[in-house]
């Protein structure tokens, strides 16, 4: 935890959330502000190759689920739930990239927004009228266990999109 | 998952390989800390306590074909003495358990007692035999779990120390072997400092699991107070499926496919004796790694077969290189330079690129499936325990782990805990006890 070369957003989280002074964290807000702008304006330049969307759709929901959902990368704000909600914004953006591909070669796609969409509905409703996240260790356990479920059954949906969208030689 | 190069001889336990009856060294007087190890109604009755409990070792029957004792629980005894420790070169047994101790004992004094204490247990438990009856002024000497005649049931006792054995509590800060040191941390490593490390490692493993608990049950009540567990995993190793192949670990891959054969293992597993870097008490022991390994199997169940394979380097179904066409064909990366039949970071192609130079990095690999529970999202919390057996940790192990830094395998895999041990060497005979060289 103290190490110095520990930086970025879990980094200043921490420090948020155990006391630390904003002369302290102020460095580090400042890096992570100037990488963050750093990315946005590289981003148009950026090369994705088509196959690594395909193959990493599920990707993004599967660190969802190992990270966020666990509570393993909680480092004291318990807001794990809005990194879900991005992470779910971040794949409905790879399957539009995708949807051209996919809609032709994948029956289960329906059931990729469908639960999709549920998984979205179960994270909002833990988001409070004062803008906090319920932290995943506050849930109930029904509710737990249906966002585990949920975002579960998406992956599962999910696990075809990268052998389809793989280039063939036969 | 690592691979390493040729198939090693199996070592069977010789059928009939029973211990001498009784035959056992007179215990030196224990510390109040240990003063259960007589075993209550034995205790002051039995000259020696402990070492009186063999008093009848059982005779494994040679006409049963290994499998055939394995299903009814009769493997054959594996002798316990020997210049190495006798768990380290058989083919892992089915069961395992693999257990961390704090040292408590309070003097090099009382680890003496410990290390004597668990020497005797280990010879009683791997020869088998009828433990005393229970007295009527206190508790049964032995759990019963496995009935009124303790079988041996290949068990192995492999007890190795840690590098915080040697601090300052017991004097043998100078005796530290030069390459033990607290595990180190490699990048994608998430250790969990309560499953990492320990004074002590003691692996117990036996073709049940009652027979493995039940000896896990007799050494703790016989050191309550010399060491107390820190953590604690158990394994099984899976039969072969199909018949005559290799078992698989818990992503369906054959593991443990490749080890150094026999004729090098005074190259690649003992500590030699006259190693200019190594203490004396150390020879014919062997650097011992313990790797808890998390596999993500949810997450690998929704991988690509084919992508799986490029991982690995190995056919899932059948466990052959990708360029071959049976399990223990050797990888010909001469004739793949650019990695296109077997990707260049493929687990096994970086484990053991099978050169000149990365020959001397092999190391004796043992792994076991673990299987516990679920994370706190309800996904099932499996995976390996991975160990290994080497020379020299910096030149095997550490090595091997920089190669596989970054492979693409550890996506789907989390290390959390285990650590750095030497193995002791054998116990030699009757009076010879664990760490004797170290400690006498």
């Amino acid at each position: 935890m103290a190490s110095p070369k520990w930086t970025g957003f879990y980094r200043l989280e921490y420090g948020l959330w155990h006391g630390q002074s904003a002369a302290e964290l102020a460095p580090y807000a400042g890096r992570l502000a100037a990488n963050v702008r750093a990315l946005l304006a590289g981003w148009p330049a950026a090369e994705i190759p088509l196959i690594d969307i395909g193959l990493r759709t599920h990707e993004v929901l599967e660190n969802a689920l190992e990270f966020q959902l666990t509570g393993h990368d909680d480092y004291g704000s318990g807001s794990t739930l809005a990194t879900v909600s991005a992470n779910i914004t971040g794949t409905r953006e790879l399957l539009s990239v995708l949807h051209p591909l996919l809609v032709p070669r994948y029956p289960g796609l329906p059931a990729v927004y469908t639960w999709l969409g549920r998984l979205q509905a179960l994270v909002d409703a833990e988001h409070r009228p004062d803008g906090r996240w319920v932290p995943v260790s506050r849930l109930s356990v029904s509710a737990r266990q249906a966002i585990d479920a949920a975002c579960g059954q998406v992956l599962e949906e999910l696990a075809p999109v990268a052998s389809i969208t793989e280039p063939r030689n036969t | 998952m690592d691979e390493r190069s040729e198939p090693d001889e199996r070592r069977q336990a010789p059928a009939g390989a029973a211990r001498e009856p009784g035959a056992g060294p007179a215990r030196p007087g224990r510390r109040s800390f240990l003063r259960g190890v007589a075993g209550g109604a034995a205790g002051g009755v039995v000259a020696g306590g402990a070492a009186g409990y063999a008093l009848r070792a059982s005779r494994p029957d040679p006409a049963l074909a290994a499998d055939t004792a394995a299903l009814r629980g009769r493997l054959p005894a594996v002798p316990f003495h020997g210049r190495h420790q006798a768990g380290i070169l058989p083919q892992p047994q089915r069961q395992t358990t693999v257990v961390s101790f704090g040292a408590t004992a309070d003097s090099k004094s009382e680890l003496t007692d410990l290390f004597q204490a668990i020497t005797s247990r280990a010879r009683f438990l791997t020869a088998g035999g009828t433990p005393p009856p229970a007295g009527i002024d206190g508790p049964s000497p032995d759990s019963g779990v496995l009935g009124p005649t303790v079988v041996p049931d290949g068990l192995t006792v492999t007890l190795g120390v840690g590098s915080t054995l040697f601090d300052d509590r017991y004097g043998l800060a100078r005796q530290r072997p030069s390459g033990l040191t607290p595990m180190r941390s490699f990048p994608n490593d998430d250790l969990d400092p309560a499953q990492s490390g320990g004074d002590l490692i003691l692996q117990l493993s036996a073709g049940d699991t009652d027979t493995v608990l039940h000896a896990l049950r007799d050494i703790a009540r016989h050191t309550r107070g010399g060491m107390q567990i820190n953590w604690r995993i158990d394994g099984f190793r899976p039969p072969a499926r199909p018949a005559g192949t290799v078992p698989r670990n818990l992503m369906g891959f054959m593991d443990g496919i490749a080890n150094p054969p026999r004729s090098e293992l005074n190259e690649l597993v003992w500590v030699q004796r006259g190693a200019a870097a190594e203490p004396g008490w150390a020879a014919d022991g062997s650097y011992f790694v313990v790797r808890l390994i998390r596999m993500l199997v949810e997450f690998w169940d929704r991988v690509d077969v084919t992508e799986q394979e490029q991982m690995f380097g190995r056919r899932r179904a059948t466990g052959y290189p990708l360029d071959a066409n049976s399990i223990y064909a050797v990888p010909d990366y001469a004739a793949d330079p650019a990695g296109a039949v077997i990707p260049l970071n493929a687990h096994m192609r970086l484990a053991n690129p099978r050169t000149p130079q990365t020959a001397a990095s092999r190391i004796l690999r043992r792994a076991w499936n673990y299987d516990r529970g679920i994370d706190q999202v309800g996904d099932l919390d499996m995976g390996l325990i991975f160990s290994c057996f080497q020379q020299d940790l910096k030149r095997q192990f550490e090595t091997v782990q920089t190669r596989l830094i970054n492979e693409p395998l550890v996506d789907y895999i989390r290390p959390f805990g285990g650590g750095y041990f030497l193995a002791l060497p054998g116990v030699r005979d009757a009076t010879d006890w664990y760490g004797c060289a170290l400690l006498a």
